[in-house]
């Protein structure tokens, strides 16, 4: 196949003609798909969402059942209501849960070493797992649960308002004593919260460990605090065209004696690590270089930082809580990387050696960590402490796409 | 050094068994007219690639030895330029306990030809089912360990241990020394050699403070409270 096959994308819209405005060398096309097209999904129905949501919007995607990463989403398009759909990821997937023990009993790199989708570790859901859901089934296995669910307002403005919904996608891999919730939000909107909820048992709770590195539970035994590190992968191809998504980061600069703010662009030319900053208001986004909406403006969608807990450990990859690499198939891992390729390093800080990544397929790496401090509460059974970030469309479209 | 104990667990028989716990229970439901893309492997794909593994084609085979155990088979994830082909592979990962190595052979299972082969360094994919077991067997045939653990258990429940296998439940995991930098002692080879690290409950959900480490490789007990702090 030749290089320039390689620009289309597995997830094409097929059916009505593309709608293509050439307003000069200078200007991009504008939004290339049409609202009642179909999609030719690159996966088999078993393995396809389809989902159309109550306000019209649409959610379509293929995921796939892997050994370490559980479910991995592929060719993830949105398509507003009443208008055009859009691919926003190609490839995306939790790519590491990293649990560190503040008496360093243990670090566990959970999905890397001990696999989210195996067999022994992903969940058989049933019915109780998945009110007013559907579950999505592999030969007879339960593995995730598909709901649309109420999501609170979509807006309101006195008199006028709207609700919103949300499609979540979950699956539950169990690993030690823990169960670990990976879920998926795609808002009617076309924000994608990733999240992952940690349940099940403490892990390291025994009578003997040190106080000073936890918390006194019953019976004498202490919890000990830990982190949950979350590492996501996304291979964002916006637009359905992978070698013209520019990674940019936002942020409003005090000046003028801290009396203002200056909002900042910058666009990465290489690879590239970065530290959330949220004094700065500091965000990422990932735009199209050529797609405009109809107002002229970049489509593009933004990560929004969860940084409640900063963790920064011995381990290089705990320095920074944002990667944007350079895609390369084997890299798949934020640490423990199964280095498949010859001379695959091993983990995300090694990924970025220097690159270009303009006109480059680009992969972003996002990590957030919670730090959980035992309590009595936590006995028994533990209630799931929630981890995740949103990625919301910054100027997909020129207004807001659930209001009237 | 001698690895005695490794030939009666590692034969064929257990690496077939190996590949059965491996997912193909729940993957493939589908007929392979229907698979593309994305999609998992499907049985007969998987099938495919295990006769290759296996060896049941002499000309293209990856050849497994005695020692060797196929701890996963898994749709090759191909690089976008060619995904869009139609091409089906799958990564077929053997280990060999003989030398300790992880190879990877990447099998077109339309052909049946395996396209390349190599070496994986610095990995440990997570255990399969047959090396829980023979995780377990090592540290119960261990005296040391088992006096270890009916004092853990005391500890936990205020109650001795008298039938473990009614009594308490055990999630081994693969263990690497480079994991934790307070690693030290015979655990320190983990990694380089396959090991396996084993949390122990009791069936009515204590946790038992006692968290050993076996060598697989060796067939060996490395750390017997798996505690470095």
């Amino acid at each position: 196949m030749t290089a320039a096959a390689g620009f289309s994308r597995r997830l094409r819209v097929i059916g009505a003609a593309a709608a293509i405005f050439l307003l000069g060398a200078a200007v991009p096309v504008a939004m290339n798909v049409a609202a009642d097209a179909a999609l030719d999904f690159n996966c088999s129905p078993e393995y396809q969402v389809d989902h159309t949501m109550a306000n019209g919007a649409k959610w379509q995607m293929c995921w796939e059942r892997r050994d370490a990463e559980g479910i991995v989403l592929h060719d993830v398009t949105y398509t507003p209501p009443g208008g055009d759909s859009v691919e926003v990821l190609g490839r995306a997937a939790l790519a590491q849960i990293f649990v560190p023990y503040d008496d360093n009993w243990a670090r566990f790199h959970d999905l890397s070493d001990y696999g989210l989708g195996t067999i022994d570790h992903l969940n058989d859901l049933t019915a109780g797992d998945c009110p007013n859901g559907d579950l999505v089934t592999e030969d007879t296995y339960n593995v995730m649960c598909q709901t649309e669910a109420p999501a609170g307002y979509s807006y309101k403005d006195y008199d006028l308002q709207g609700q919103a919904t949300s499609l979540n996608l979950f699956s539950v891999s169990h690993i030690g004593a823990y169960n670990y919730v990976v879920a998926w939000n795609f808002d009617d909107d076309g924000t994608i919260r990733p999240e992952v909820g940690a349940t099940g048992q403490l892990q390291n709770d025994f009578s003997t460990s040190d106080p000073t590195r936890g918390w006194p539970l019953g019976g004498g035994r202490i919890g000990v605090g830990h982190m949950h590190s979350y590492y996501w992968r996304l291979d964002f191809d916006l637009a359905g065209t992978r070698f013209d998504d520019r990674v940019e980061e936002l942020e409003a600069v005090p000046q003028v004696g801290n009396t203002q703010r200056r909002n900042t662009r910058r666009a990465f030319t290489t690879e590239v690590a970065r530290r959330v900053a949220p004094q700065s208001f500091r965000s990422w986004r990932v735009r199209d270089v050529n797609e405009l909406n109809a107002d002229g403006h970049p489509i593009s969608f933004e990560i929004l930082p969860n940084t409640d807990h900063i963790f920064r450990g011995p381990e290089t990859f705990t320095q920074n809580e944002l990667y944007v690499t350079k895609h390369r198939t084997c890299e798949r891992f934020a640490s423990h990387n199964v280095q498949s390729c010859s001379g695959s390093p091993n983990s995300v800080p090694g990924f970025v050696n220097g690159e270009g990544i303009s006109n480059q397929d680009t992969v972003v790496w996002y990590g957030t960590s919670f730090h959980h401090l035992p309590r009595d509460e936590d006995e028994d059974h533990m209630h799931p402490h929630w981890s995740g970030f949103s990625i919301i469309p910054r100027d997909l479209t020129a207004t807001n796409p659930t209001a009237p | 050094m001698p690895h005695l104990t490794r030939r009666a667990w590692t034969g064929v028989g257990l690496v077939v068994a190996g590949i059965a716990a491996l997912g193909v229970t729940i993957a493939g439901a589908q007929t392979d007219d229907a698979v593309r893309g994305t999609d998992p492997l499907s049985a007969d794909e998987t099938e495919t690639a295990l006769g290759l593994a296996r060896g049941s084609n002499p000309g293209e085979a990856i050849g497994l030895g005695d020692d060797d155990l196929v701890l996963l088979i898994e749709r090759h994830e191909e690089n976008k330029d060619v995904a869009e082909d139609g091409l089906r592979r799958a990564d077929v990962y053997v280990y060999s306990y003989d030398d300790d190595v992880l190879t990877l052979s990447i099998v077109d299972v339309a052909t049946g030809e395996v396209d390349q082969s190599r070496v994986v360094p610095n990995t440990q994919l997570p255990l399969i089912p047959e090396e829980s077991e023979r995780a377990q067997e090592l540290a119960t045939d261990d005296p040391a360990t088992r006096r270890a653990l009916a004092t853990a258990y005391r500890q936990a429940t205020g109650r001795d241990l008298t039938d473990p296998a009614t009594e308490i439940e055990v999630q081994p995991i693969v263990f690497r020394a480079d994991a934790n930098s307070a690693t030290r002692g015979p655990a320190t080879t983990c990694g380089r050699h396959r090991c396996a690290q084993l949390f122990i409950t009791t069936t009515d959900d204590l946790l038992v403070d006692l968290t050993p480490i076996i060598d697989l490789s060796t067939g060996r007990v490395v750390s017997r409270t798996g505690s470095f702090s």
